[in-house]
């Protein structure tokens, strides 16, 4: 199903932006799938929920935002029954104060947990690897049994590499990312990764997908 | 001495520090590393700069630093 609609890109946006929106169905659960556009950016939006369950919302199915329920259901109906694509294109929907300020507050309270882990990831890496990571170069590990990865940074999925002794593979494999109702800093993630590696590499490959690049 | 366990979580991490020469800090250390590990939690005695350390089962109050992380899964 495909229905034009519009919504605030989200709360740190500067502009709104018009969309498309496909929908899929799994199970109980509803994908809606926004790609978008605005002068500076494409990329798309991915908010699915269940029923009484948790809605998410996310950027190119990587970046995952929870969100509480009601407010963001309230807010899919605005941007799924918006309807007229033009007129959308015109005016864009006003956003709400209140689901504005709960936004706001989760993006403060995320931002606090990232740089928290950050710290506690850049406490556990070597002053190299720290630089390498602050420069955005990701960091590299010694496993516990002698293999060599990279572990690229900004995201936690399909991000680590085996570098070492012959062909490279990437490797998958990242914490459970719900947790107690909130999602895990991706920094977070990355500390697992990171002390799997260095502590227990034989586990992590068995529990990690393989695919040779 | 003070030794801290640093549980991963929504907000960043959830810290706990014991003596372990106390009593009651132990116990309430040991019971939140064991509440951690019923739920799958993965542990880890660190050294002070986690460069070297150890998978650990069960909880060690003479561990400096423990790290938990929320179970593994592959992507």
């Amino acid at each position: 199903m495909t229905v034009p609609v519009t919504y605030g890109f989200d709360g740190t946006a500067t502009s709104n932006v018009v969309a498309v929106a496909t929908t899929t169905t799994w199970g109980t659960s509803t994908n809606v799938t926004f790609p978008t556009s605005t002068s500076t950016n494409s990329s798309s939006r991915l908010v699915s929920w269940r029923p009484g369950g948790p809605v998410w919302s996310g950027y190119d199915g990587v970046y995952w935002d929870p969100i509480p329920v009601r407010e963001e259901l309230d807010e899919v109906r605005r941007w799924f029954y918006a309807g007229d694509e033009a007129a959308a294109r015109a005016e864009p929907l006003p956003p709400d104060p209140e689901v504005e300020r709960r936004r706001q507050e989760r993006v403060a309270v995320r931002a606090l947990a990232r740089d928290r882990a950050r710290q506690t990831l850049l406490s556990l890496l070597p002053p190299t690897e720290r630089d390498r990571y602050e420069a955005g170069e990701g960091f590299t590990v010694r496993g516990s049994a002698g293999g060599e990865y990279h572990v690229r940074g900004g995201h936690y999925v399909r991000n680590v590499t085996r570098t070492g002794g012959g062909r490279r593979v990437r490797l998958c494999a990242h914490p459970r990312m719900l947790v107690d109702g909130g999602e895990l800093p991706t920094e977070d993630a990355l500390i697992a990764q990171l002390l799997m590696l260095r502590f227990d590499e034989p586990g992590f490959l068995a529990i990690a997908n393989a695919e040779e690049m | 001495m003070t030794n801290d366990l640093k549980v991963l979580d929504h907000t960043g991490d959830t810290q706990i520090r014991w003596n372990p020469s106390n009593r009651d800090e132990t116990q309430a250390a040991r019971e939140h590393f064991d509440s951690m590990k019923a739920k799958g939690y993965l542990a880890y005695a660190l050294d002070a700069d986690g460069a070297r350390g150890e998978v650990i089962r069960k909880f060690d109050p003479q561990a400096r630093s423990i790290v938990m992380t929320p179970q593994m899964q592959g992507g």
